[in-house]
């Protein structure tokens, strides 16, 4: 700070110029860059949104529920979609759970806009729609308002039995043809919550690297 | 901030993209065209989840595929909690008797499919002609054709693209059930059978409908074989002995008066509230005919719902729902209203198990119920038929809100 602008911060805090020791006056001086700080950290950049997309039944709303430390024992299939606020990481998580019906797929782009991380979810055991949620994710990131938005894939359900690992899905995917944007795959199970925590560092790397 | 973008990612760098040798190794996050930033120049060693180090299984072992004219399945104790897939099968008899995590059931017809406990989801897609008796968490279809489904869903179930489809409630027995239901986190008490939701709707007609109250299981899905594999199983459909209660669900009340029956948590609640239902419920062939013909000479007894014949009164009494939901004491006062005192501290030990039962003079059965029965157990029950609706509507309105997301 210029040596006029500490001068002014005396000034308003005590009403009136002080000719205190210079010891005294650095530390109010600390207390005012104290509030300050404490300001910035809670303004509106540090909020992130995040589209939560991918097949019916991939266990969308029960990673929804993990991130948010809630009861996963009893969830509904979704109709519209939810929403949760998660604090990670100094982040706040705005977390948009869409219905992945086919049906209602078309709505999705309702909630492209202002997205910073999309976070694609994969049944890793439902091989026979394999095909079609490559389909859905590759029409996702040819997608203007998705454009170089990082992606994270979650390849989920890893605890059941005939889960495909991660590296066999990016390959029937072909994530490494993905030019235009960072991207990551990450196996999990949202049920225990394994490998979930891991894919949200990576979310907020890819926020902090976007925001510098 | 150069490193993250196109250049880098052409480049096969063979820290970051190894070519698999080991599935293993590389399995969980492999091929990301930049795993570390810029700042981050180590690379950890690739982290071993659960499933990387439990023991390799044949996922055929989890599976039917491509079965003619056979009865199969899994015995109890055979599938143990796993992932089971049903697939291309046609004119097959499948019994999975057994707990598991998820089923799906792709491409297949004309089959009968009982499915013991399912913990989470239960899918059909592209079958037709199915009868099937189903116990899960979230029951899903979509490109289904003709499906009777009796069902016990803990959460709304749900179809698309789908049509003539029949629901009824779940009813069936074999001795295992009943852990089962334990090992799949399912309860008895939260089946929400009747109550569809549709994804596309077709306006003029209806998707899904509701099976007729006098639906016969074992004439839809009958029991295996006596020479099959599954003779040692102790199997029955009979109301009485189905391990979920039969309920009334979204079909049409014929009374007026409910009531509210409420067992807070203790040791025998399950088995209390049975009784009660069981007490409830005459569903001892001859004995109800008789009564239904003492009334008014019709024959109103079915196997599919539990009628209470009240000698004095000469009524029937009926159970619409039932909810296993855990209560907070904000809840309590808001759902009992004028009755909440004294409640407070019955509800911090575990989920509560309340009843809607039907008919005229339910309510003051239910209380002499409670004061024959169980007097010493700690029970709510409506005070009078002028309050008891809005005692039921407080209830489960407040059950289907905490149940939801």
């Amino acid at each position: 700070m210029r040596r006029s602008s500490v001068h002014l911060l005396y000034f308003s805090q005590h009403g009136g110029w002080n000719r205190r020791s210079n010891v005294h006056c650095s530390c109010f001086l600390a207390q005012g860059l104290l509030s300050i700080l404490r300001k910035l950290k809670s303004t509106p950049d540090q909020e992130v949104r995040i589209l939560l997309l991918g097949l019916d039944n991939g266990g969308k709303t029960t990673l929804l529920k993990q991130l948010a430390s809630e009861d996963i024992s009893h969830i509904t299939p979704t109709q519209g979609f939810n929403i949760k606020s998660v604090q990670s990481q100094g982040f706040k998580l705005n977390v948009w759970d869409i219905g992945g019906q086919r049906k209602i797929r078309p709505y999705w782009r309702n909630y492209f806009e202002n997205t910073d991380v999309l976070i694609y979810v994969i049944d890793s055991a439902d091989r026979k729609r394999f095909e079609e949620t490559g389909q859905e994710l590759a029409e996702l990131l040819d997608e203007e308002k998705l454009s170089g938005v990082p992606v994270l894939i979650f390849a989920n359900k890893q605890d059941l039995l005939t889960a495909a690992p991660a590296s066999e899905i990016a390959e029937g995917l072909n994530l490494h043809t993905i030019r235009d944007r960072v991207w990551q795959i990450q196996s999990c199970s949202a049920l225990t919550g394994e490998g979930v925590q891991d894919g949200m560092n990576w979310v907020c790397k890819s926020v902090n690297a976007k925001k510098k | 901030m150069g490193c993250w973008f196109s250049k880098k990612s052409k480049r096969k760098s063979p820290e970051k993209e190894p070519t698999p040798k080991t599935v293993e190794d590389k399995a969980n996050s492999s091929n990301a065209n930049n795993i570390d930033l810029c700042s981050n120049t180590t690379e950890d060693p690739p982290k071993q989840y659960s499933w990387d180090k439990r023991e390799k299984v044949d996922p055929k072992d989890f599976m039917l595929t491509g079965l003619k004219n056979a009865t199969v399945g899994r015995l109890p104790g055979k599938l143990n909690g796993q992932q089971f897939v049903i697939q291309d099968c046609d004119n097959c008899k499948i019994f999975v008797l057994d707990h598991s995590a998820t089923i799906t059931i792709d491409d297949c017809t004309n089959c009968c499919i009982v499915m013991g406990p399912v913990k989470g989801s239960v899918f059909f897609r592209d079958c037709k002609d199915i009868k099937c008796v189903v116990a899960c968490q979230q029951f899903r279809t979509r490109d289904c054709q003709k499906m009777e489904v009796f069902l016990c869903c803990a959460t709304q179930p749900i179809i698309e693209a789908s049509t003539g489809m029949k629901f009824g409630c779940f009813q069936y027995y074999y001795p295992e059930l009943a852990f089962h239901f334990k090992d799949a986190g399912l309860s008895i008490f939260n089946n929400n059978w009747s109550n569809v939701h549709d994804f596309t709707p077709v306006s003029g007609e209806t998707n899904w409908s509701l099976l007729p109250e006098d639906t016969v299981v074992l004439d839809h899905v009958p029991a295996p074989d006596p020479e099959s594999e599954f003779k040692s199983v102790r199997i029955s459909a009979e109301a009485s002995r189905s391990i979920v209660p039969m309920t009334k669900g979204g079909r049409r009340k014929e009374s007026d008066e409910s009531c509210l029956f409420v067992f807070f948590s203790g040791d025998y609640t399950t088995a209390n509230a049975r009784k009660l239902i069981d007490e409830l419920s005459v569903c001892r062939g001859s004995l109800v005919r008789a009564r239904g013909e003492e009334r008014d000479g019709s024959n109103t007894v079915t196997q599919a719902y539990c009628l209470f014949h009240n000698k004095a009164s000469g009524k029937g009494f009926v159970l619409i729902q039932t909810k296993e939901v855990s209560m907070r004491p904000e809840d309590v006062s808001r759902v009992f209203q004028n009755d909440a005192e004294g409640l407070l501290e019955w509800i911090t030990n575990g989920p509560v198990t309340a009843l809607e039962l039907n008919g005229d003079g339910v309510v003051e059965a239910c209380k002499s119920m409670a004061s024959d029965m169980f007097s010493g157990t700690k029970v709510f029950v409506s005070d009078n038929r002028n309050t008891s609706s809005r005692d039921v509507d407080n209830f489960f309105n407040f059950a289907d809100m905490q149940m939801g997301l």
